[in-house]
């Protein structure tokens, strides 16, 4: 999917300048302390610090660098599902947040970056403590404009880059372009002049000017950054009699003692002013949004009231030239960021024309038809997801104004209800149940949309094995649903009960309440709750030995799916129609169901799905007398389930039991292991094909984004690792101290085995593949942390081996 | 719970006084603002050290917020081993700080329920 894991690092996008003897001080602080911190003001360089020493420590670390953006999380709460999720994890199980991470990373050898730390400090350094005491090999650099105060951290202020001195007789002022560029604000300001300005150098005339501009911005890489793009329309001479007039209205005033900050105000100030009232009023709008946002989103939010919405796309672009907005990095389509900083400087302009309101009603409004696409169970489901994904940042901040807006609340428990199949597959389900919570807690009794969040909030509960939590919010669901004559509600509030009442043991009242929902579900039209019921009833048949009864549900099932292109549910139909098929005798019909199931789940981003249809074949294999195949389909589907993390349903545990007892007794000892372990150490790409008999990619053929294994060297790997960063061949020659020739050589390799012919195309695949490093929802396969969900041992509750 | 029955209950518990003999040592609050409050939490799929390093995650969060000016002490723990669970006993000025603290600590879904104690007679 377009972007890949949130916190794998990418290259960078423009040239970094300097910092050698930062680089070198937290290279060399990374070598004996655990947790770096690098402090100062905004605008300083902190996260382009962080990120550059982190990606060239990368081959320190073979499980990989990760980074975590923390500037857009306001909720302290959520600080580790965050991190979680730019780890590509998610979370099923309901134990304490930061134990699950703890055991993630615990045998993983892995540098985390913790970015803009400041607004959560705390939170960032009990959770850092945590970690770092649990993990004997994770190393961690934190960005914040304060120390974080964790025992062993070490910090480091990043100063301003080096400016020419002021020295007193005015002839030395006019040093020579070399020695300027000997100082890294001068050479900051050539490097982004010359990317607006083709040609542009530092010169015996330039140079005194361009001089005197980086001390005006006393070295600060925002400022410097800010003034140097606007040699497009300026000379230098001009951008420097401007700043000076800027800088003389401020002289007296601001804050005292933090002249840095003045500094970057000024200069904020000063960019603000030489842009148009268009573009004035579209940096305030941008920025309510999170993280990054698309053009699309931008068009939405920022056009009205002055700016039409044709026009959005050149002022993007125009912002994007003065440096104001980044291109964010990414595949796909184009996304674009604001720079902390920036972003705060946009607020307040807004928030001073009192525009903040509208904007963060129209984000949120943008962000809830997004959501309410509910593309959850047919073909654009992975689209919709990847979607959801991409703007997960702007959702959560959609949501958090609703909730601080007594007027918004009723829309954002709308939103946030219509993320509930993307939080439960995407194991967003803390941060779901928080939000809703808090809505919850603030909804009036008699809001129309109250039955509604309260049965996804029980289903979230259940989901993440809170049989109590569920129980109450489904049934206070249930009883709000009957008194508001919601049938709709009260049907879902019913099915999911049913599950909490079966795993509770009131078998009973759970098959009444699951037939009740069925028939609500026909009465009123909902075929995504007719095929769900069914799903329930046909899995309660199964687990009742009511094969037959079941295998007519499931049948039913896959019937009303196919008519209305449900292929989500689809798959749990034909899984379950194909263990009914089994355990009614006959095998190979059930084969070939489940691996049409399987075959539909590899295209929609199912992870349980996947390790449910792997754990069936490995049983229908193992009745089949192929034990060999059985024990590897049972190793892969034990990994399955320990990357997501989570658990084979304890009502099917006993098939599994079964089959591996049957594998066992055919092979050896040694054998069983083997084939075991080689199931285990697959990618999920590797296992599906596996099991559904497809013959392994070769080499030569372009690597999917879903993770097929290439097999470069571990030199290639590095070599595609600095392609990725934009070195040439003589550089990554003296990086790696080979021959130029040899340098080259290797890329051609690369391109070769990758089926790629531009260097272009080697950056996006090792962007999509970090080194070692797992693949998105699949971490940890033989990196030696044991998520393993063994035979016999539950992580977490999951309701049912067919999910509701 | 509703904002507005959080709301009466608070005013009921201050106007029950607390037993000072309970809660030997400083109180945060004075005599008639000091309140008690239980937070439950689940300690299923933890080992020793994951549950020792929980309530050093609760202990630092408790410090952290007293240095910025927070009005709350960690009283007590009590385990329950059995269950799998533990009740965390805090005093303080109020539940949102309470909750700020389990937020610091990383428990988003932990419910701080008002409480009083007291010490029977004899």
């Amino acid at each position: 999917m377009g972007l890949g894991v949130p916190g794998m690092l990418r290259g960078e996008l423009t040239e970094f300048v300097g910092r050698r003897a930062e680089l070198a001080q937290v290279r060399q602080a990374l070598g004996s302390a655990r947790l770096v911190t690098l402090t100062g003001p905004g605008g300083i360089g902190k996260t382009r610090l962080a990120l550059r020493a982190a990606a060239r420590a990368q081959r320190a670390f073979p499980d990989g660098v990760w980074l975590a953006r923390l500037g857009g999380l306001r909720d302290s709460a959520l600080l580790v599902p965050e991190v979680a999720r730019s780890l590509g994890l998610s979370d099923q199980s309901g134990r304490w947040v930061v134990a699950a991470l703890s055991e993630y990373l615990a045998g993983r050898h892995l540098l985390l970056v913790l970015d803009q730390c400041e607004h959560l400090a705390d939170a960032c350094a009990v959770l850092a403590d945590a970690l770092l005491r649990a993990c004997p090999r994770l190393r961690v650099i934190a960005t914040s404009r304060h120390v974080l105060g964790v025992a062993g951290e070490v910090t480091m202020a990043v100063p301003p880059m080096s400016v020419p001195p002021m020295s007193v007789p005015p002839a030395a002022r006019s040093a020579g372009p070399e020695e300027l560029l000997r100082f890294e604000a001068v050479r900051l300001f050539a490097a982004r002049a010359a990317a607006v300005m083709p040609g542009f150098a530092v010169d015996a005339a330039s140079g005194p000017v361009v001089a005197g501009i980086c001390r005006r911005l006393d070295g600060i890489p925002l400022a410097v950054e800010l003034a140097a793009v606007r040699l497009r329309s300026l000379s230098a001479g001009q951008i420097l009699d401007r700043l000076d007039s800027r800088f003389a209205l401020l002289s007296g005033g601001g804050p005292a003692g933090q002249p840095q900050h003045r500094t970057l105000e000024a200069a904020l100030e000063w960019s603000y002013e030489l842009l148009t009232e268009a573009e004035q009023a579209m940096w305030g709008r941008m920025s309510v949004f999170a993280g990054s946002f698309d053009l699309d989103a931008a068009e939405m939010v920022c056009a009205g009231d002055g700016i039409a919405t044709e026009t959005v796309v050149d002022l993007v672009d125009a912002l994007v030239a003065k440096s104001v907005l980044s291109r964010a990095a990414g595949d796909g389509r184009a996304r674009y960021r604001l720079l902390d900083t920036i972003g705060e400087f946009g607020l307040r302009k807004l928030r001073a024309r009192n525009g903040e309101g509208r904007s963060r009603g129209r984000h949120r409004r943008w962000y809830a038809a997004l959501a309410a696409r509910q593309e959850a169970f047919g073909p654009g489901r992975a689209g919709w997801i990847a979607s959801l994904d991409a703007d997960h940042e702007n959702l959560r901040a959609a949501l958090e104004f609703c909730l601080s807006e007594p007027g918004e609340l009723a829309a954002g428990a709308e939103l946030a209800c219509d993320l509930w199949r993307y939080w439960e597959t995407h194991g967003h389900l803390t941060e779901g149940r928080r939000i809703l919570a808090g809505l919850l807690e603030k909804l009036d009794d008699s809001a129309e949309v109250r039955p509604r969040a309260l049965w996804v909030a029980g289903f979230l509960a259940l989901v993440q094995g809170d049989l109590p939590g569920a129980r109450a919010l489904l049934e206070t669901g249930l009883s709000a649903a009957g008194h508001a004559g919601d049938a709709g509600a009260a049907a879902y509030a019913s099915s999911y009960l049913s599950y909490v009442m079966y795993y509770l043991g009131e078998a009973e009242r759970g098959r009444v309440l699951a037939e009740t929902a069925l028939t609500m579900h026909r009465d009123s039209g909902d075929q995504i709750g007719v095929v769900m019921s069914l799903t329930q009833l046909g899995s309660t048949d199964l687990h009742g030995q009511e094969l037959t009864r079941a295998a007519g549900r499931f049948g039913e099932c896959a019937r009303v799916c196919e008519r209305t292109g449900n292929i989500w549910y689809q798959t749990y139909a034909q899984r379950g129609l194909g263990v009914a098929t089994w355990l009614l005798g006959d095998p190979e019909a059930a084969a070939t169901l489940v691996r049409a199931a399987l075959h539909t789940t590899r295209e929609i981003d199912h992870p349980i799905g996947v390790a449910l249809c792997l754990d069936a074949l490995a049983w229908i294999t193992a009745s089949q007398k192929r034990a060999a195949g059985a024990a590897t389909l049972l190793g892969a589907a034990d990994a399955a389930w320990a990357a997501i993390p989570a658990a084979l349903q304890p009502a099917l545990q006993g098939h599994r039991d079964v089959a591996i007892a049957a594998a066992r007794e055919a092979l050896t000892g040694r054998a069983f292991r083997s084939a075991f372990a080689a199931g285990a150490a697959m990618s999920q790409a590797e296992a599906i094909a596996f099991a559904l008999h497809e013959p392994p990619r070769g080499a030569g053929r372009p690597a999917g984004p879903d993770g097929d294994r290439v097999r470069l060297t571990r030199r290639e790997q590095e070599v595609a690792r600095l392609v990725a960063q934009g070195q040439s061949n003589s550089q990554i020659a003296g990086e790696l101290v080979i021959s130029a020739r040899t340098a080259e050589t290797h890329v051609r390799h690369i391109m070769d085995k990758l089926g790629v012919s531009t260097r272009a195309q080697i950056a996006a695949w090792s962007a999509a593949r970090p080194p070692m490093s797992p693949r998105p929802g699949m971490p940890g396969r033989g990196s030696g942390a044991d998520h393993g969900t063994r035979p016999g041992r539950s992580r977490g509750v999951q309701p049912a081996g067919e999910n509701p | 719970m509703p904002p507005r029955q959080r709301a009466a209950m608070l005013g009921d518990s201050r106007a029950k006084a607390l037993d000072r003999a309970a809660l030997p040592g400083r109180s945060v609050a004075d005599e008639t603002h000091r309140l008690l409050y239980l937070v439950e939490h689940d300690l299923r799929g933890l080992s020793p050290a994951q549950l020792a390093s929980l309530h050093r995650a609760l202990g630092e969060a408790v410090r952290r917020e007293t240095r910025r000016g927070g009005r709350i002490r960690y009283l007590q723990r009590i385990d329950v081993p059995a269950e799998l669970r533990c009740l965390c006993l805090f005093e303080a000025a109020g539940p949102e700080v309470v909750r700020r603290v389990n937020d610091i600590a990383q428990f988003p879904l932990a419910r701080v329920v008002t409480v009083h104690s007291s010490v029977p007679a004899g």
